[in-house]
């Protein structure tokens, strides 16, 4: 499972809307990030690595085109 | 369709033709419920069809998209009800590859409802009865595991006593919570709806989906106050609003900055300014409630419990809040969700309360027990001014001392009313209920439109909302439409007909009957039938339709090719529809007319709305006529009908006029 | 040229017409806009002010077309 693409999220294009979470079928990506604006927003991590199959479907749904599977 | 009663399902295949005629969403659950609803049937009994339904933009890929609504007949007013609400429920719907999910019938043991991929099933839910909303969540998320996280919506104790102003409850206390749609999924036996589907949802145009949205996002992200800024401001800026009676239009994206950091907090001091908020159960002013007691709501010291922002799934903006609690509810709560403008008002300044700390401990245990905060807030203002005039003595009261902002009081009652036992028993069922029981004497004094207790902005402010409290199908809502929020769509961009606000123009215009008037109200009732059919946010709306684009966003996610002005003619058809559901389960629309308190009869003698009244049944007429509804009754005329080609859908009832 | 203004409500209105529209002279600034306005600069960090909603300086030039916002809250809730 390692050598599998897993989601990168850049967080300068990111409006933290929680498509990809919610979009998730294994919900690997939590919104939990609150550190990155000033608005105590929380931004999605990929929580469970090992969990993620790298199906893509979070970098697919994102409207912001912020997630790159590397 | 669940049919509770004999434990099956039934999948019910929905024609384009009705999307295309009534979009998804509210348009959807009014038609289920206008076509397998017998008419006549008792909102708490089994023929009621309960309804959870998405939006047609829901996971598209456009932003401002993730709310959901419950539809039924409403058992506060005997028509259409439905509640609005936000978080992970309304994507994880269509996930499980549905639009909506109807129940009907009635299960003869607490149960609750599992779909996963593998499709639905009905499990028994005798262990969770009695059960919290938090608690319920927390059971079911033990009892059921699945590949995806659990989306849950349930009934509190609230809704298990068959009070009426019980909501529904999702993502730990973000409430649907009006029209009683809580007080039907408990007479059903319901306790909680739980989804964990991943199916993909489809769209036509994804790409021209992400390009509306980066658009609209890249405006979102500019839109920030500068970091100085403090919550004293606002109560100057709220002084500034009605310092003119000239209309100023404003750019609604530079609004959202203000939401970004504060919510829907930030009303709570402006609002006092403005005269926004009602006082006293709406008979009192600033000067009952003034500055050194309002400052207590300032949004920045709500802020400062706040641990992290809380959004709706698709939300860029993010008004709601998670607070720690623990210290101040001495180790009960350790989290609510933040105490959003409704609430803080309906249980600070109405109350006269000035107990910040009190609200908190009142929204968890209101988020908990499933209860509007709303209706909760105005009934115990109305019991308080029983209490005034002396119409409520101590023993009726089970010992209770309701004079004007009694916190310890207003904490007992709350708690009384959710479990449904001493006085609370009275006033669990809302203002109109309980003025029945209390005589008719106490009628006046009773805030409602036709059973449903109005949202805590004063139509005496802006009288346009005075007409949706008292004309849509689901009355006593603040979010249908308003003179402001008509002024920050800046529809006519889009739509030639619709009548410009200009700068500098009289703002007392609006407090006459004119047809200017008539045609405002009747696009903000359309505008938000087409939002609610798409799952859009409030929010997304009043940041302005030249911003957020809904019509092509629409567009892009169903391929047609529409104008603006075929989807006014949608909101149309599903307003009418909505309306002809009231009329055939016989209610007169007329009688849903607001208290006289709220259209300044008598007049306020002091404050900034000193003075301020309009004629409401002249008001009513002409939104009516705007609707093409009769002008005196309100019920929909043949030819409106046949206008909107009802006569091409198979439904009885409405062809005939 | 001709520019968009949502004016602050403590603004003068004098040089809007009734769309809120703004006729300058080539190579305004900003700084002409809250001129015009009458808008007293103790009070310009007060007030957010937005050139199609992006964050600019007071000597920015402006170009035909121009949206030009100033912050002013909304009731809701």
């Amino acid at each position: 499972m390692a050598d599998k693409k897993k989601p990168v999220v850049n967080y300068e294009l990111c409006m933290a809307c929680g498509i990809c979470s919610g979009d998730c079928p294994l919900s690997c990506i939590v919104l939990r990030k609150t550190d990155i604006d000033r608005y105590q927003k929380a931004y999605p991590v990929l929580d469970e690595y090992y969990r993620c199959t790298g199906c893509t479907r979070c970098a697919k749904a994102c409207p912001m085109d912020a997630i790159q599977m590397i | 369709m669940v049919d509770l009663s004999n434990a099956t399902f039934d999948e019910i295949k929905i024609p384009d033709t009705v999307y295309e005629h009534f979009l998804s969403g509210v348009g959807l659950g009014a038609y289920i419920l206008y076509k397998y609803m017998p008419s006549g049937a008792d909102p708490l009994g089994p023929d009621n069809i309960l309804g959870f339904v998405s939006g047609l933009l829901t996971g598209t890929g456009s932003f401002m998209t993730g709310r959901w609504l419950a539809v039924c007949k409403s058992p506060l007013t005997g028509g259409f009800g439905d509640a609005n609400c936000g978080g992970t429920f309304s994507p994880a719907i269509k996930q499980c590859g549905y639009d909506g999910i109807f129940f009907k019938g009635q299960a003869p043991k607490p149960m609750l409802l599992f779909i996963d991929n593998n499709g639905p099933q009905l499990l028994d839910a005798s262990t969770l009865w009695g059960l919290d909303t938090v608690a319920t969540e927390a059971a079911i998320k033990q009892m059921i595991t699945a590949n995806k996280k659990l989306a849950i919506a349930t009934i509190g104790p609230a809704g298990e006593h068959q009070s009426q102003i019980a909501g529904i409850s999702n993502d730990g206390g973000r409430m649907a919570a009006r029209s009683g749609v809580g007080t039907v999924m408990g007479s059903k036996k319901l306790k909680a709806v739980v989804l964990a589907g991943s199916k993909m949802i489809r769209s036509e145009n994804p790409e021209t989906l992400k390009a509306i949205s980066q658009n609209y996002a890249r405006k979102i992200k500019a839109s920030n106050l500068p970091p100085m800024t403090t919550g004293a401001i606002l109560p100057m800026m709220g002084k500034s609003m009605v310092a003119t009676d000239k209309a100023i239009p404003i750019d609604g994206m530079l609004s959202t900055a203000i939401i970004k950091k504060w919510g829907t907090g930030f009303t709570n001091t402006m609002g006092m300014t403005m005269g926004d908020t009602p006082v006293k159960n709406w008979k009192g002013s600033i000067t009952d409630f003034p500055y050194r007691k309002y400052r207590q709501m300032n949004p920045d010291l709500i802020q400062k419990h706040e641990t992290q922002k809380y959004h709706c799934y698709s939300c860029i903006i993010g008004c709601g809040g998670l607070c720690d609690i623990s210290e101040l509810s001495n180790g009960r709560f350790s989290h609510t969700h933040k105490p959003e403008y409704e609430t803080v008002a309906a249980f600070g300044a109405l109350l006269l309360n000035k107990d910040r700390d009190s609200i908190f401990m009142i929204n968890e245990l209101l988020n908990r027990g499933g209860m509007d905060s709303i209706s909760a807030g105005n009934t115990i203002a109305f019991a308080m001014e029983c209490y005034e005039k002396g119409w409520l003595s101590q023993e009726a009261t089970g010992g209770l001392d309701l004079s004007w902002g009694n916190v310890a009081t207003i904490i007992t009652l709350v708690e009384q009313m959710i479990a449904g036992t001493g006085f609370g028993a009275i006033l669990q069922h809302g203002v109109k209920k309980a003025s029945e029981i209390l005589g008719i004497e106490s009628a006046p004094l009773a805030i409602h439109a036709g059973g449903q207790e109005p949202g805590m902005h004063d139509p005496r402010l802006d009288p346009i909302l005075g007409i949706h409290y008292s004309c849509d199908p689901t009355p006593g809502r603040h979010t249908i439409g308003a003179g402001s929020y008509y002024t920050y769509m800046r529809i006519w961009e889009d739509i030639s007909w619709a009548p410009k606000v200009k700068l500098g123009e009289d703002k007392n215009n609006e407090y006459e009957a004119n047809n200017q008037v008539g045609l405002k109200s009747m696009i903000n009732a359309c505008i938000k039938q087409i939002l609610d059919g798409s799952g859009g946010c409030f929010f997304a709306l009043v940041s302005g339709l030249n911003h957020f684009k809904l019509f092509n966003y629409l567009n892009a996610a169903t391929g047609w090719n529409k104008t603006p002005n075929e989807y006014m003619t949608i909101g149309l058809r599903m307003q009418t529809l909505r309306q002809a559901f009231n009329v055939r389960e016989g209610i007169n629309p007329r009688d849903f007319k607001m208290n006289d308190r709220l259209s300044g009869k008598p007049p306020l003698t002091e404050g900034p709305l000193k003075g301020k009244q309009f004629d409401m049944d002249e008001m009513m007429s002409i939104h009516y006529q705007f609707m093409g509804w009769d002008k005196k009754t309100g019920i929909p005329t043949k030819t409106a009908l046949e206008d909107l080609g009802f006569c091409d859908l198979e439904m009885e009832g409405l062809t005939h006029g | 040229m001709k520019v968009q203004v949502f004016p602050p409500p403590i603004a003068s209105l004098t040089h809007l017409d009734e769309d809120g529209m703004m006729i300058l002279p080539p190579g305004a600034r900003l700084l002409t806009v809250y001129r015009r306005l009458k808008i007293p600069l103790v009070l310009q960090p007060l007030l957010i002010c937005h050139v199609n909603y992006q964050r600019v300086k007071l000597s920015t030039p402006l170009k035909h077309g121009d949206v030009i916002s100033f912050m002013l809250p909304l009731a809701g809730g």
